[in-house]
């Protein structure tokens, strides 16, 4: 029987989760070490913990039980090397299943990078960056404004002024 | 858990759709589906980015989404006009740094910095068709094949970066002030 680790979220809810399923997140492996196996959450929600041990679990059955030779190889490969971005999983399967997984609103993504920053889970941190990064891709600055919820703090002539500074960017498709 | 399969638009048209009644959704306990169109959003309802994370969002943008990001607001244009993230920006797209990165950093930096060779001495020289982020598929089918995330900008040899840099210094020792380099070389 696998050792389960128990997570408890900022609403109180509590989730029973296989240890490696946990230790995909690199803080409770290290919370774990210290021979404490109920790990409270104070600032990750219920909604948003779900979706990251789902996420944890898809990967740890990658990892342990790799497809092919070589996805096992680059797994490896991947959780020795340090922090190094645009590092594709190689497994098309797996990546396919990401693809999916981040179909979520930018407030959903937003949620579940910042509780991936803070349990120190590497892939996930990685995946939703990407992600947004290729949304906000060839958008406007309007458009980054109306997605990231910011407020234009420009005077009209500032804007103006660096609206020239960057019209190169500004050529629409 | 069943999600619905969306097609999360990118580039091109980039059109948002947003939320018209503003809607704002409660955290309730319990599990709850989100079935909502990847782009919408109630205003309300998005968490902060913090600052470090703006940061790494930018660190995977491209030098046009750089320039527009300056534009979106006082602290974004900060995070934006980072040297880092041009440094990025542009030698993702070299197939090789002409010398070890520090060294290349310092003389960049000094020569007046990475955003700079950019705007001066990299984007004139880019292919009109590929100075157009999103061109259209025509014109990128006439590139040759890119691999990888540069959609729009060719991957550079040794000659184009090596002329960058060479512009670079001219350029930085043409600004400088006559007087201080006569006064320097006759005066002793």
């Amino acid at each position: 029987m696998a050792k389960m680790i128990k997570l408890v979220s900022g609403d109180g809810a509590e989730f029973e989760v296989e240890e490696e399923v946990a230790f995909q997140s690199k803080i409770i492996k290290d919370i774990v070490a210290d021979a404490d196996d109920v790990i409270p959450l104070p600032t990750v929600s219920s909604k948003v913990l779900i979706q990251v041990i789902e996420y944890c679990r898809k990967h740890a059955a990658v990892n342990s039980f790799p497809l092919s030779p070589s996805s096992s190889a680059a797994a490896a490969a991947s959780s020795s090397s340090s922090i190094s971005y645009s590092k594709p999983v190689s497994d098309p399967a797996l990546r396919a299943w990401d693809n999916e997984f981040v179909k979520l609103n930018n407030s959903s993504l937003f949620d579940i990078v910042i509780a991936a920053n803070y349990l120190d889970i590497e892939e996930l941190v990685d995946l939703v960056l990407e992600t947004v990064a290729d949304r906000i891709k060839g958008k406007q600055a309007q458009e980054i404004r109306r997605q990231f919820n910011i407020e234009n703090d420009f005077t009209p002539e500032e804007e103006e002024a660096l609206r020239r500074e960057n019209s190169w960017a500004f050529q629409n498709n | 858990m069943k999600r619905p399969s969306i097609e999360v638009s990118g580039g091109g048209s980039g059109e948002l759709l947003l939320d018209e009644d503003n809607n704002k959704r409660s955290r309730s306990g319990g599990v709850y589906i989100e079935a909502v169109a990847p782009e919408e959003e109630g205003p309300l309802a998005v968490a902060e980015l913090g600052e470090d994370l703006v940061l790494e969002v930018l660190k995977r943008a491209d030098a046009w989404t750089l320039g527009r990001a300056a534009c979106v607001s006082r602290r974004w244009r900060r995070l934006a006009e980072d040297e880092g993230l041009w440094e990025a920006a542009c030698t993702r797209d070299w197939v090789k740094v002409p010398c070890g990165k520090q060294q290349l950093r310092s003389v960049v930096l000094a020569l007046g910095g990475f955003r700079r060779l950019h705007s001066l001495y990299i984007l004139p020289f880019l292919a009109p068709s590929a100075r157009r982020p999103g061109s259209g598929s025509l014109a990128l089918a006439l590139q040759p094949p890119v691999s990888g995330r540069s959609r729009h900008q060719p991957r550079w040899g040794k000659d184009e970066v090596q002329l960058s840099l060479s512009l670079l210094s001219i350029g930085f020792f043409e600004k400088m002030n006559p007087n201080t380099i006569t006064r320097r070389l006759g005066g002793g």
